[in-house]
C-alpha cells in the first residue's frame, strides 16, 4: 500500500531520527552505542533494521520504545519528541503509542497468566480494560481457540503471536519487534511474519522489526542496515507494477525485489563498508569524481591500484 | 471489573510463587504474633494481680462499689433540688453503660445533717446528746426488719415518722412513740422546725448484712430514718430545705473487669464524675476503684513498655527476615517487572502491585496472627527461665483489641520494610536491569558506608555510657528488672561485629581456597570457590545465623544471671529454706510445765518457755534444723560506743548443715568460719567492713549489750557477708549460742530448716502445732521464689527472651531452607555442566554438603564467639532493676554451659529438619539427571 521512496520525504515522517547519539557510561568506560544515526520511517510501513551484534540496533529499539533516552540528536515518533520527555510522558508513551514484541518469551509473557489475561494486562496498566478487544486481538493473530491457555502450554510460534497481540493491546501507532523470530523454526517464522503483515493491514500500525536475519529482513517493505551505531545502507522493495502472489508470500522472490542503497547522513556523509575499504585499500581519504550521471569514488592515486569504487 | 481483574492477577501471582509467599506470610504472621502477644500477655498476667490487689485493698467494701457523693455540710452551696433526681437517672443510665453490666445492687441515701433535737414536750426525758441526723436509705425496708413498733408511714398532719436502729436507740434515750422537734438551721439562716415521731426500731437482716447492700453500714448512731418520699416531698420541697449530703451507691460485679479495659473505664468514670460535678456542685466519687485503676494502668504500661523494649530486637530480626524474603521475591520477579515496564507500567504501578500482593498476605496474617499471639503469651506465662518452662495455671488471656491494633501496626511495619527492595527494583527499567546483571552486584550499601564500623562505634559509645552509669550510684529510676539498654547496646555491637565478620569472610574463604587448591581432590576446592565468589548470596543468611546464635547466648546468660541472683537474694534473706519464729510465751498459768526450770525470769505478765528443739528434726521433709538467735545489740569497746549491731548467735555444726552460703561471699570456705567459732567459745565473727572502719584487730575484746545485759566477746575472725545480715546497714557479730545464752536471760531464737524439697511448709507448721508449738511467722524461700517468678515482668522477661530466640532460630532456618533451595534451582544448569564435565553424583552431593557445612559452620562459630564476647563485655553491667550497689549478696555474673547446650539443641534440631527437607527437595529436583542443558536461566 505504501509506496516507499528514497531520501526525499515530502510529508513529515512517522519516525524521524537525526544524528542520534547514545552513550552508555559504565564505571569509567564510555560506550557509544549510537553514533549519529539517521532514520526515517513512514506511517504504516513494515520495515526491518538489521545489523550484527553490537551494532546498536537494540539500543535504537530501546530509544524508540521509550525505554531509554538518547544522549544527543533528534528522535521523534508520531510527532512526540523522545529527547524531552518527562517521566509521566514517557509512561504515557509506552502505554499508548508503542507496543513491544521481544525475542525472549519470558520478556513478552507473564507465565502465570493465560493468553487472554496477558493481552489484558497492558490494558489494565493503562487503566482501560476491554476484554472484547483483547479477544479480537487474539482472533486477529489466529489464536481465538487458545485464549485460556497459559504460555507454558503453547508452542514458540503461538507464544510469539500472543506477544504480538499483547503489543497491540493498547492500540499503539508503533509496534517494535526485537528478533521476534529469533528462536523459531522456519515454518513458525513465516507464520509470525505473515501475522505482522496482517495486523499492519488490519490495524494500520507501523512496525519496526530488529533482526540479524537477512532473510527475515527481505520479507518486509524496506530494511535498513546499521553498522557501528549508524545506518549504513538501505534496501527498498522495488515496485514492479502490480504485486504478484509470489511476491507477497515468498522470500525467494523478495531477493530480487529489493534494491540496495547506501545512506547519507544529514550532513551528506556516507560510509564505505569495511569490505570495500579493504578490497580497495582505502585508508583515510578518497577522491570523488563526477562522471556524467555517476559519482565515482577513487582511492588516492599514490596507492598502486586504480580500481574504482562504487558505480 | 477493573479492580477484580487486578485482584485476580495478584492472586494468580501469589499462587505462582507460593513458596516465597508462604515464607513471607510466615514472617508477617510471626511479626503479628510477637507484637500482638505483648498486650495479650500484659493484660493476662496483670489480670490476676489486679483482682488480688483489688480485693486486698477494698476489704471492707465490695471491690467495684461506686459511691457518688454530694456533700453540702454547711448548706453553703445553692442546689436545684430537681437535679438530684436527674443525676440519679443519669448515673443509673451511664454507670451500667460504662461498666457493661447491670449493677448487682443500687441504693441512694440523703440526710439533712446533724441538728438540735429535743422532745416536743419539754417535760419528757431528753436524749443523751441533743443532736441527730434525719436520713433516708432507699432500700432500708428491704434490708431490715422492725423489732419494735412499726415502719414509718406518710402523714398529713405535718409530723414526720421515723425509725431508728438498735444502735441509735442504745446510744441515746429515744423512746418509741415519742414526738421530737428537729431544728434545721443552716448557718446564718432561719430555723426550720420539724416535728418527728419515732415509730419503730429496726434491725438489719442477717443475710443482707454486708457493705454490698448497705450504703452506710449499720450500726448507726444519732440517725433517724424517714420514708424516702416523705424526705423529698415533705421535708425538702415542703419546707424548702437542702440536704447536707446525698449519696448514690452502685455495686457491680468486679470479676468482669479486664485489665485492658481499665483506661477506657477510668476515662468513662472520670467523665461521669465531671458531669455529675457540673450538674450538682460538690459532687464526686466518694468510693471508687479509680485510684487503684490508675495505678494499675501505670503498672501495665511499665510492664508493657519493658516487654516491648525487649521485643524490639526480635521484631527487628523478623523484619529483617521479611526484607530478605521480599528481596528474594523481587529478585525472582525482576523479569516480570521488566515486562511490566515495557508494557507501560509506571514505577508506582510496579510498587503498587507488590504492595497489593503483600497487603493480601498481611490481611491473611492478621486473621491468624493474633491466635499466634495468644499462644505466645501462654508460653510466656509458662516460662521460668531462658528456654525453660513450667506447668503453671494458664494465664487468663483473651484476644483483645490491642492485639489487633498492635498486629496491624506490625503488618504495616513489615510491609513497609518489604517495600524497600520492591521500590528499589521498581526504579529499574529492563535496560538498567540488564546492565546490572552484566556488571554484577557491586558492593553492598553497608560495605560502602562502613556500617559495621559505625555500629561498632555506637556500641563502644554505649559501652562507655554503661560504664559511667555503673560508676555513679543509680538514682533508683523506675527500671524494671533489666535496663533495655543492656539489650540494645549488645544488639548494636553484635550487628556491627556480625557485619565485620561478613566483611572478612570472603578474604578468609579465599585463603582457604588458595590452600585447598594445593590439595588433591577438586570437590573441596570447588565448594570453597563457590562460597568465595558468591559470598554475597549467603551473606544475609549468615548475618541472621550469627545474630541468632550470639544474641541467644547473650540473652541466655543475662537471664541466667538475673535468675540466679534473684534466687541468691531470696536465700540470703531467708538464710535457709525456711525460717520459723515460734511462740515462746504462754498465757499465764498455761502448760509447758515440763520445762519449768526455765521460767520465771522472763516477764511479769506471761511466762516464757523454750519449745523443744529436737522435734524439728522429726518434721516431714526436714533435713536439718538450726537455732538462730538474732537480736539488735550495741557494741562497745573499752567503754567507747561503737554503734548498733546485729548479733547472731548460732550453734556452728547445726548452722553449717542448715544455712545457705555462697562460696564467693567470703575468702575462705564457709565451714572454716564455723570451725573458728567452734574453737573460740567466746569468739565472734565480725563484719569485715566494721573492723576496718573501727580499726579493730583480731583478738580485740568487745562488749555487746542487749537489753542492758552485757555479752563479752572477742574478735575471732572477719567475714564480709553473712546470711540474712547486711553489713552495709549495720555491722554484725556472729557468736556461739551457748555463750550468749549463758550471759543473758532466755531469749526466743528462730529455727532455720533445710528441707529435702519445697512444699513441706504446711506440713511443718501443722506438725509443730500438734506438738503444741505455735508458729508466729515464717520466711519461706520457696514461696518467695514462686511469687517472684510469677511476677508479670519477670515471667514476661524470660518469656520474651525465650520466644525471641525460638523465633529468630525459626526465621534463620526458614531463610536457610529458602536460600539453599533457590540457589540450587538457579544453579541447576551449573550442576549439569559439572556432571557433563565428569563429576559424579556423589561428588556433587559432597560439594553441596560441604558448601552448607562451611557456611553453617562459619555462622555458628562466629555467632558463638561473638555471643561469648558480648557476654563478657556487657554482662557485668547487668543489675536487677533499681537495686543499688549496696545489694546483698553481691551481684554475681553467671554463665551456664547448659544454656549453650539448649541453644544448640533448638537450633540444631531445626537445622536437621531443614537439611532433611532440603535433601528431599534435591531428590525431587532429580539432581542426578542434571545433565540436560539448554534451559535459560
Amino acid at each position: 500500500m505504501s509506496v516507499p521512496s528514497v531520501g526525499t520525504d515530502q510529508t513529515d515522517p512517522f519516525i524521524l531520527c537525526q544524528n542520534l547519539v547514545k552513550i552508555y557510561k559504565i564505571a569509567d568506560l564510555e560506550v557509544m552505542a549510537l553514533q549519529g544515526l539517521d532514520l526515517t520511517v513512514r506511517k504504516g510501513e513494515v520495515m526491518a533494521i538489521i545489523g550484527s551484534s553490537g551494532s546498536g540496533k537494540s539500543t535504537l529499539l530501546n530509544v524508540l520504545g521509550g525505554l531509554d533516552s538518547p544522549s544527543a540528536g533528534v528522535a521523534r515518533v508520531d510527532g512526540i519528541n523522545l529527547n524531552r520527555m518527562t517521566h509521566s510522558q514517557r509512561l504515557r508513551y509506552r502505554r499508548k503509542t508503542v507496543g513491544f514484541v521481544w525475542q525472549n518469551v519470558s520478556r513478552n509473557l507473564i507465565p502465570y497468566l493465560s493468553a487472554l489475561e496477558n493481552v489484558e494486562m497492558p490494558m489494565v496498566l493503562a487503566g482501560s480494560h476491554n476484554r472484547k478487544r483483547a479477544k479480537a486481538l487474539l482472533e486477529a493473530v489466529g489464536l481465538g481457540h487458545r485464549m485460556g491457555h497459559r504460555p507454558i502450554h503453547m508452542s514458540g510460534g503461538e507464544q510469539q503471536r500472543v506477544a504480538i497481540a499483547i503489543g497491540l493491546a493498547n492500540d499503539p501507532a508503533l509496534l517494535l519487534a526485537d528478533e521476534p523470530t529469533g528462536s523459531l523454526d522456519q515454518e513458525n517464522s513465516d507464520i509470525v511474519l505473515k501475522v505482522f503483515n496482517d495486523v499492519r493491514d488490519q490495524f494500520g500500525v507501523t512496525i519496526v522489526i530488529v533482526t540479524h536475519d537477512r532473510a527475515m529482513a527481505q520479507a518486509v517493505d524496506r530494511y535498513v542496515e546499521i553498522r557501528d551505531g549508524k545506518t549504513s545502507s538501505e534496501a527498498v522493495r522495488r515496485v514492479v507494477g502490480a504485486k504478484t502472489d509470489a511476491e507477497k508470500s515468498g522470500e525467494s522472490v523478495a531477493e530480487e525485489t529489493h534494491e540496495e542503497y547506501t545512506l547519507l547522513d544529514s550532513a551528506g556523509r556516507l560510509q564505505l563498508p569495511m569490505e570495500y575499504r579493504e578490497r580497495w585499500r582505502v585508508r583515510d581519504r578518497v577522491k570523488l569524481d563526477i562522471d556524467g550521471k555517476q559519482i565515482v569514488i577513487t582511492p588516492p592515486t599514490e596507492d598502486a591500484t586504480d580500481e574504482q569504487v562504487g558505480s | 471489573m477493573y479492580i477484580l481483574s487486578i485482584l485476580w492477577m495478584t492472586l494468580k501471582r501469589i499462587v505462582s510463587n507460593w513458596r516465597l509467599e508462604l515464607a513471607l506470610w510466615i514472617g508477617l504472621l510471626l511479626a503479628v504474633g510477637i507484637v500482638g502477644s505483648i498486650p495479650i500477655y500484659t493484660s493476662g498476667s496483670l489480670q490476676e494481680s489486679l483482682l488480688r490487689q483489688w480485693i486486698r485493698q477494698s476489704d471492707s467494701r465490695p471491690p467495684l462499689g461506686l459511691m457518688m457523693t454530694h456533700s453540702n455540710n454547711d448548706y453553703r452551696v445553692e442546689v436545684d433540688r430537681a437535679k438530684f433526681a436527674e443525676l440519679g437517672e443519669y448515673l443509673d443510665r451511664e454507670l451500667p453503660r460504662q461498666i457493661g453490666e447491670a449493677p448487682r445492687t443500687y441504693s441512694e441515701a440523703s440526710e439533712l445533717g446533724i441538728n438540735y433535737f429535743v422532745p416536743e414536750d419539754p417535760d419528757r426525758p431528753r436524749p443523751q446528746s441533743p443532736y441527730v441526723n434525719i436520713k433516708y436509705i432507699s432500700n432500708l425496708q428491704e434490708l431490715s426488719t422492725i423489732v419494735d413498733g412499726r415502719w414509718f408511714e406518710p402523714r398529713d398532719d405535718g409530723v414526720v415518722e421515723a425509725v431508728v436502729d438498735v444502735g441509735t436507740l442504745e446510744g441515746s434515750q429515744l423512746l418509741v412513740g415519742e414526738r421530737y422537734i428537729y431544728e434545721y438551721q443552716p448557718r446564718d439562716q432561719e430555723k426550720t422546725v420539724i416535728t418527728v415521731e419515732v415509730v419503730g426500731v429496726f434491725r438489719p437482716n442477717q443475710e443482707t448484712f454486708t457493705t454490698e447492700h448497705w450504703i452506710y453500714p449499720p450500726p448507726f448512731s444519732r440517725s433517724l430514718f424517714v420514708d424516702p418520699d416523705v424526705f423529698h416531698a415533705q421535708l425538702l420541697e415542703g419546707h424548702d430545705l437542702l440536704p447536707s449530703a446525698y449519696d448514690w451507691y452502685f455495686v457491680f460485679d468486679h470479676e468482669t473487669v479486664r485489665v485492658h479495659q481499665l483506661s477506657e473505664l477510668v476515662a468513662g468514670l472520670e467523665l461521669i464524675e465531671q458531669r455529675a460535678g457540673q450538674m450538682i456542685s460538690n459532687t464526686r466519687f466518694w468510693l471508687s476503684p479509680l485510684s487503684l485503676f490508675r495505678w494499675f494502668i501505670g503498672r501495665a504500661q511499665v510492664v508493657s513498655a519493658f516487654l516491648t523494649a525487649l521485643s524490639v530486637p526480635i521484631v527487628g530480626m523478623v523484619l529483617y527476615y521479611v526484607v530478605l524474603i521480599a528481596g528474594l521475591t523481587v529478585e525472582r520477579r525482576r523479569n516480570e517487572i521488566a515486562v511490566l515496564h515495557s508494557r507501560g507500567a509506571g514505577r508506582f504501578q510496579v510498587a503498587t502491585s507488590f504492595l497489593l500482593e503483600w497487603v493480601l498476605l498481611g490481611v491473611a496474617a492478621l486473621l491468624l496472627g493474633p491466635y499466634i499471639g495468644l499462644f505466645v503469651s501462654q508460653v510466656m506465662g509458662a516460662s521460668a527461665g531462658f528456654l525453660s518452662f513450667v506447668g503453671r495455671e494458664a494465664l487468663p488471656v483473651s484476644l483483645i483489641g490491642d492485639a489487633y491494633r498492635f498486629g496491624v501496626l506490625a503488618v504495616v511495619l513489615a510491609i513497609g520494610a518489604a517495600m524497600i527492595p520492591a521500590i528499589r527494583s521498581s526504579r529499574h527499567s529492563i535496560v538498567s536491569f540488564k546492565q546490572e546483571l552484566a556488571r554484577g552486584g557491586g558492593s553492598s550499601i553497608w560495605k560502602r558506608f562502613a556500617l559495621d564500623l559505625i555500629l561498632l562505634g555506637f556500641a563502644a559509645y554505649g559501652y562507655r555510657t554503661l560504664q559511667q552509669q555503673s560508676e555513679t550510684v543509680s538514682d533508683g529510676a523506675a527500671v524494671v528488672l533489666m535496663d533495655p539498654m543492656l539489650l540494645f547496646i549488645p544488639v548494636v555491637f553484635l550487628l556491627g561485629a556480625g557485619l565485620l565478620v561478613l566483611r572478612v569472610y570472603p578474604w578468609v574463604m579465599s585463603i582457604f581456597t588458595w590452600f585447598t587448591a594445593r590439595l588433591p581432590g577438586v570437590v573441596m576446592n570447588l565448594s570453597l570457590r563457590q562460597l568465595t565468589r558468591n559470598s554475597g548470596q549467603y551473606m544475609p543468611l549468615l548475618l541472621l545465623l550469627i545474630l541468632t546464635v550470639s544474641l541467644g547466648i547473650y540473652t541466655a546468660s543475662a537471664a541466667r544471671t538475673l535468675d540466679r541472683n534473684f534466687l541468691d537474694r531470696v536465700y540470703y534473706s531467708v538464710g535457709s529454706d525456711i525460717a520459723l519464729s515460734e511462740q515462746w510465751r504462754l498465757p499465764s498459768g498455761g502448760g509447758g510445765g515440763e520445762l519449768g526450770d526455765e521460767e520465771g525470769e522472763g516477764s511479769a505478765e506471761s511466762r516464757i518457755y523454750e519449745p523443744p528443739f529436737f522435734i524439728h528434726h522429726e518434721l516431714p521433709g526436714v533435713e536439718d534444723a538450726a537455732r538462730v538467735l538474732h537480736v539488735q545489740a550495741s557494741a562497745r569497746s573499752g567503754g567507747s560506743f561503737l554503734g548498733n549491731a546485729d548479733l547472731m548467735a548460732i550453734v556452728p555444726p547445726e548452722f553449717g548443715r542448715t544455712a545457705w552460703f555462697r562460696s564467693d561471699l567470703a575468702p575462705f570456705h564457709f565451714y572454716e568460719y564455723l570451725n573458728v567459732l567452734s574453737r573460740h567459745r567466746e569468739g565472734a565473727l565480725v563484719s569485715e567492713a566494721f573492723l576496718k572502719e573501727r580499726q579493730l584487730q583480731i583478738g580485740d575484746r568487745l562488749t555487746l549489750t542487749f537489753r542492758n545485759q552485757p555479752i563479752e566477746v572477742y574478735v575471732a575472725a572477719t567475714v564480709p557477708y553473712w546470711p540474712t545480715l547486711n553489713p552495709m546497714e549495720r555491722p554484725f557479730f556472729i557468736t556461739n549460742l551457748e555463750h550468749v545464752q549463758e550471759q543473758i536471760a532466755l531469749e526466743p531464737y528462730n529455727v532455720w530448716l533445710r528441707t529435702s524439697s519445697p512444699g513441706y511448709l504446711d506440713q511443718i507448721v501443722s506438725g509443730l502445732r500438734e506438738q503444741g508449738v505455735y508458729v508466729v511467722s515464717v520466711r519461706d524461700a520457696n514461696s518467695q521464689i514462686v511469687q517472684g517468678r510469677n511476677e508479670p515482668h519477670r515471667m514476661g522477661f524470660f518469656g520474651v527472651l525465650s520466644i525471641g530466640f525460638i523465633v529468630s532460630a525459626l526465621v534463620t532456618v526458614l531463610g536457610f531452607i529458602l536460600y539453599t533451595f533457590l540457589s540450587m534451582r538457579s544453579r541447576f544448569l551449573q550442576f549439569g555442566v559439572l556432571r557433563a564435565v565428569g563429576l559424579s553424583v556423589r561428588q556433587l552431593v559432597t560439594l553441596l554438603s560441604l558448601e552448607q557445612l562451611f557456611s553453617l559452620g562459619i555462622g555458628l562459630g562466629a555467632g558463638t564467639g561473638l555471643g561469648i564476647l558480648a557476654t563478657q563485655i556487657f554482662l557485668p553491667f547487668v543489675r536487677e532493676g533499681a537495686i543499688e550497689n549496696t545489694q546483698v549478696p553481691p551481684f554475681l555474673i553467671v554463665t551456664d554451659p547448659t544454656d549453650l547446650g539448649r541453644i544448640f539443641a533448638v537450633l540444631g534440631s531445626m537445622l536437621v529438619v531443614a537439611v532433611v527437607g532440603l535433601a528431599m527437595i534435591l531428590v525431587r529436583m532429580k539432581l542426578h539427571q542434571a545433565i540436560k542443558l539448554g534451559e535459560e536461566g
